[in-house]
C-alpha cells in the first residue's frame, strides 16, 4: 500500500513539474511579453515621470515635470512635508537635480554648494506633490 | 560547452562577483572610488579559478531527451532577450526601483565613489540611503545589462547545480526551467528581474548558498557568505542564519567558509552602513566585535566535530543559542535604535512591536499561504516544496538525504526569516505591507526552492515507476551503457 502511495505520489510530483512549465510557457504571450510591451510603451509616450507615478498610484507629476522643465540639471529643489509617498519619487526622477530639505538651505540664498537653487519648494503630502513658491 | 565547464563558469562568475562586492565596498568605506573596470577584473579572475575546489559531479544516472534540451536552452535565452528590452528600453517603472535602487546606480555611475552630496549630505533627501549598494554598484560598472545577466546566471545555477548533484540531466533541465519560468520572477511587478528591484541578484545569492549546501563546495559557500550582506538589508540576517545551519549541520570546512566569508562582509558592511545613513561613527568594538564572534562560533564548531551530543544536550545546545540570541538583541536595542539604519533601528529596534502584532498572527498565516500558493506567483513551487517536505524519503540503501541537513535548516530559517518580518515591520498596517512585499520576500527563495524540488524529486523518480504517458512527458531517458 505503502508502494503504491509512493508511486502515485511521485506521479503527482511528476505532474506538477510539468503543469509549472506548461502553464509559465501559457502565460508567456499575454502576461509576460504583451504587457512588458505594453508598459514600456505607455512609460514612452506617457514620459518617465507621469508613467511611474500613475502606476504607483501617485499623483503630483505635473510638479515634476515643471521642475524638470524649470530648473537645470544641476540645481537644488527643496523639499517639505512628510517623506513619504510620491515625495519618494521625487529624488529618482529629479535626479541629477538634489532634493534637499528646505529648512537646511540658507533663506534667500539663489544658490547651495554652488549650485543654483530651484524657485519652488516641492512639498510632498502623502499620495501627492505640490509646488509652492519658495 | 560541457555542464562541467558551464558549472566552473558560473561558480567563477559567482566568486568573482563576491570579491568585488567586498573590494568595492572597502574601497567605498576608505573614501575612495570604485575603477570602472573592477568588476570586470574580479570576474575574470574569478572565472580563471573557477574549477578550485570544485569536486567532482555526481555520475550521470539518467538523460534527458533532445526535446527537453532544446527547451531548456532556447526557452531561458528568449526570456531573457526580453527582459534585457525590458531593462534597457525605459528607466526603473518600479516603485523600489526608482525610489530605492535606481538612483544610487545613477549616482554612483556619474562617479562611483560615497564623496558626493547624494550619499554624504544628510541633509539630501533620498529613500534608504543605507541600503547595499552591490546592486547600484553592478549597474553602474555594466549598464542595466546586469538584471538579464542575474537571470540567466540564476536559472544555469540552479540547472546545472541539481545536475551535479544528483546526476540527473532530466531532473536539471525541469529545475531549470522551473526556475526559468517562474511568474513572479519574470512578470512585470515590482520584484520582477527587470523592475529595477535587487530580489533577483538576492534570490542568486542566496540560490549560491543552497548550491554550495548541496555540493558541499566550501568556496561557492564562500562566496555567497561575502555576497548576502552587500546586496539586500536582509542579506545580513540571512548570512547569520546561513552561519547559523551551517554550524550546527554541516561540516567544519563548510562552517569555516561560512564564517570567514560573514565576518569578513559584515566587518566591511556594518561600519559602512552607518556612514551611509548618517549614524555617527561607529564605536569602535563593532569590527572586533564581529571578529570574536565568529571566532566564537567557529572554536564551538570545531570542539564540538566528530562528538555525538545525546538528544537531551543538543536540546540544551539548541535552547541556549536561541537563549544567547534573544539575550544579544535585547541587549542591543538601544544600540539598535540608534543606527538609524533599516534592518536594525526600524525592524529589530522595537521588538515590542511584533508583540502588538501578534493578533494579526492568523492575517500574516493566510497572506502568506495564498501568496506562496497562488500559480499566478509562483506556478507549482511551494505546492512540491511542500509536498516534498511531508513525504516520506523512499528507501534507498545506504544512500544518503537528498537535500542536505544544513540545507533543509536553511531553508526553515529563511521562512521563518520571512515571517518575523512582518511582526518586526515598522509598518503599522500588517495588510498593507503584506501585499506590497509578502510576493517579493518569497521571490527571494526561489532559486533555492527549485533547487531543493531538482534534488528532493531524483530519488523519487529513480524509485517509482511512472506511467509511460508521464515519463514520456518528463523527457527522461535511461543512461546509455557504455
Amino acid at each position: 500500500m505503502l508502494a503504491r502511495a509512493m508511486k502515485s505520489l511521485a506521479s503527482w510530483l511528476a505532474v506538477l513539474l510539468i503543469a509549472h512549465a506548461v502553464f509559465g510557457v501559457l502565460r508567456l504571450p499575454g502576461s509576460v511579453v504583451a504587457r512588458r510591451l505594453g508598459e514600456i510603451a505607455a512609460c514612452e509616450r506617457e514620459g518617465h515621470a507621469r508613467y511611474t507615478l500613475r502606476l504607483a498610484q501617485q499623483s503630483g507629476s505635473d510638479a515634476i515635470v515643471q521642475l524638470l522643465a524649470a530648473t537645470p540639471p544641476d540645481a537644488v529643489v527643496p523639499i517639505r512635508g512628510v517623506r513619504r509617498g510620491a515625495i519618494e519619487f521625487a529624488p529618482g526622477l529629479l535626479w541629477p537635480r538634489l532634493c534637499v530639505d528646505a529648512a537646511a538651505l540658507p533663506a534667500g540664498a539663489r544658490t547651495a554648494a554652488g549650485r543654483p537653487i530651484a524657485p519652488f519648494v516641492l512639498v510632498g503630502d502623502g499620495a501627492a506633490l505640490r509646488l509652492e513658491p519658495r | 560547452m560541457s555542464s562541467e565547464r558551464a558549472f566552473w563558469l558560473v561558480r567563477g562568475v559567482l566568486f568573482g562577483t563576491a570579491l568585488f562586492a567586498v573590494l568595492a565596498h572597502a574601497l567605498l568605506a576608505q573614501g575612495g572610488s570604485v575603477p570602472p573596470w573592477l568588476l570586470a577584473i574580479c570576474v575574470a579572475a574569478g572565472v580563471a579559478c573557477g574549477r578550485l575546489g570544485a569536486g567532482t559531479a555526481a555520475p550521470t544516472v539518467a538523460m534527458a531527451r533532445p526535446w527537453l534540451v532544446a527547451a531548456t536552452l532556447v526557452l531561458p535565452a528568449a526570456i531573457a532577450l526580453l527582459l534585457a528590452y525590458g531593462a534597457l528600453a525605459t528607466p526603473d517603472r518600479a516603485w523600489d526601483g526608482v525610489v530605492a535602487w535606481g538612483i544610487k546606480a545613477q549616482a554612483l555611475t556619474a562617479a562611483p565613489t560615497l564623496q558626493q552630496p547624494l550619499f554624504a549630505d544628510p541633509a539630501v533627501f533620498h529613500h534608504s540611503p543605507d541600503y547595499p549598494l552591490m546592486q547600484p554598484l553592478c549597474v553602474a560598472a555594466l549598464g542595466r545589462a546586469v538584471f538579464p545577466l542575474q537571470y540567466v546566471l540564476l536559472v544555469a545555477l540552479v540547472g546545472l547545480g541539481a545536475l551535479r548533484r544528483t546526476g540527473d540531466r532530466a531532473l536539471a533541465c525541469w529545475a531549470a526551467l522551473g526556475i526559468a519560468l517562474l511568474p513572479e520572477l519574470i512578470g512585470v511587478g515590482g520584484g520582477g528581474v527587470d523592475s529595477g528591484y535587487a530580489e533577483t541578484l538576492h534570490a542568486l545569492a542566496l540560490a549560491a548558498a543552497a548550491a554550495a549546501l548541496l555540493l558541499g563546495d566550501a568556496v561557492l559557500l564562500l562566496a555567497a557568505a561575502l555576497l548576502l550582506p552587500f546586496v539586500k538589508p536582509e542579506g545580513t540576517v540571512h548570512a547569520l542564519l546561513l552561519v547559523a545551519a551551517v554550524s550546527a549541520f554541516a561540516p567544519l570546512r563548510m562552517c569555516a567558509a561560512a564564517v570567514a566569508g560573514a565576518a569578513l562582509s559584515l566587518s566591511i558592511w556594518l561600519p559602512l552602513q552607518l556612514q551611509l545613513a548618517h549614524a555617527g561613527p561607529p564605536g569602535p568594538w563593532l569590527v572586533p566585535g564581529v571578529v570574536v564572534a565568529a571566532a566564537v562560533v567557529f572554536a564551538a564548531r570545531a570542539l564540538l566535530r566528530g562528538r555525538r551530543l545525546r538528544p537531551g544536550a543538543l536540546v540544551f545546545a539548541t535552547g541556549g543559542a536561541v537563549a544567547a540570541g534573544v539575550a544579544v538583541l535585547l541587549l542591543a536595542q538601544p544600540l539598535f535604535a540608534g543606527s538609524r539604519t533599516v534592518l536594525f533601528a526600524h525592524y529589530l529596534g522595537d521588538l515590542e512591536r511584533a508583540v502588538h502584532k501578534l493578533p494579526a498572527s492568523a492575517t500574516i498565516a493566510t497572506h502568506l499561504l495564498a501568496t506562496a500558493l497562488s500559480p499566478r506567483r509562483f506556478g507549482a513551487l511551494f505546492v512540491l516544496l511542500a509536498l516534498l517536505a511531508c513525504a516520506r524519503r523512499p528507501r534507498n540503501g545506504a544512500a544518503p538525504a537528498p537535500v542536505p541537513h544544513s540545507l533543509a535548516a536553511f531553508v526553515v530559517l529563511l521562512l521563518l526569516a520571512i515571517v518575523a518580518a512582518f511582526y518586526l515591520s515598522p509598518e503599522a498596517d500588517v495588510v498593507h505591507h503584506l501585499r506590497s512585499s509578502a510576493d517579493r520576500l518569497l521571490l527571494q527563495t526561489a532559486g533555492v526552492g527549485w533547487l531543493v524540488v531538482g534534488v528532493g524529486l531524483a530519488p523519487r523518480v529513480h524509485a517509482a515507476a511512472l506511467p509511460r504517458w508521464l515519463a514520456a512527458g518528463l523527457g527522461r531517458t535511461a543512461r546509455p551503457q557504455a
